[in-house]
């Protein structure tokens, strides 16, 4: 009995830790919003033998992240952002800017352009529940050496709580 | 008892899990980047008048050149194209050549005598790219076609072709 308890004790105490992780692992995001361009004629810089504009930016909420089921004040987060193409010509590159603090807790980070890539990386982070963060993407890399095509990207965003 | 404790473990390791497992929460949005083709050719220089008024004793009349009036530009997103010529002169007295001279993002052809036989080429080995030059015409007259004068409307036009 002695040797069973002496088995058993970690784990109670890592399944009480880990049900305290999961009550506090709720935290949810939610992103509405997307961005589409159409690159024609009129983004010639100056007409006929002239390239295209290289950059186009969306509208600044363009996106909204809300995060909210949170435990409160005192939970901090971190939100991640990576790109997956379906179909992405190589020589455009993508940012993202966040453009507002939303409305309820904190957020801190993120207000300046960064690239997007395939892999997760930090974009902001903050605390509490906030609603209504706008983001702003942007588009670099256009030339008329892109073919004509529809080109899309899956951009995900993912909360963590820290 | 024990069975108890154990039930215990097995179920926090169980949604401790679980709880790790969703403390991490995504969302997504699109990015649609739609290029359309872009076909553009300008002229710069507006109309050009051509006189012949000189000649050498004994000798047709001297030919008329203008190689610095007018410039044709041209941008394409698509591949294989080129730029062909013709005139709306149903029956011109005169001749009328035209030559693209200091040709960047293509290939001249050869000079172009503008009847009314249709479309000539006149530049060629056009893919994605940005690209002009300078029309140089030729206006020629023998004395026996006396004096008089000859309006085209000359149209350049960027379209599929080698």
């Amino acid at each position: 009995m002695r040797i069973t308890s002496k088995f058993l004790i970690p784990f109670i105490i890592f399944g009480s830790i880990a049900i305290g992780e999961k009550i506090q692992a709720q935290i949810n995001i939610t992103v509405t919003g997307s961005w589409s361009e159409t690159i024609d004629a009129s983004d010639l810089l100056a007409g006929a033998g002239s390239d295209l504009i290289n950059t186009y930016e969306s509208i600044a909420d363009a996106v909204s992240i809300s995060i909210s089921e949170t435990s409160g004040a005192s939970d901090n987060w971190r939100v991640d952002v990576k790109k997956v193409d379906t179909n992405w010509d190589s020589s455009f590159y993508l940012y993202v800017k966040r453009t507002s603090d939303g409305t309820g807790g904190s957020v801190s980070g993120g207000t300046a352009y960064q690239e997007i890539t395939d892999v997760d990386e930090s974009f902001f982070s903050g605390s509490d529940d906030v609603s209504g963060i706008d983001i702003q993407l942007k588009l670099s890399g256009v030339s008329v050496q892109i073919p004509p095509d529809s080109y899309m990207t899956t951009v995900y965003y993912t909360v963590v709580d820290i | 008892m024990k069975k108890l404790i154990v039930g215990m473990a097995v179920l926090g390791v169980v949604l401790g899990l679980i709880g790790l497992a969703i403390a991490a929460n995504t969302d997504n949005h699109t990015v649609t980047v739609t290029v359309e083709a872009i076909n553009e050719a300008a002229i710069t220089g507006g109309d050009l008048t051509l006189t012949i008024n000189t000649a050498t004793a004994g000798q047709e009349p001297d030919d008329t050149v203008d190689n610095t009036t007018c410039d044709l530009a041209w941008t394409t997103n698509e591949d294989t194209k080129k730029i062909t010529v013709e005139t709306n002169q149903a029956a011109p007295t005169y001749t009328l050549k035209v030559l693209a001279q200091n040709v960047t993002g293509g290939t001249a052809a050869a000079e172009v005598t503008l009847s009314t036989t249709g479309a000539n080429d006149f530049v060629t080995a056009i893919s994605k790219t940005t690209g002009g030059c300078d029309l140089q015409y030729t206006a020629s007259a023998t004395a026996a076609q006396g004096t008089g004068s000859d309006v085209h409307t000359v149209t350049y036009t960027l379209t599929a072709g080698p």
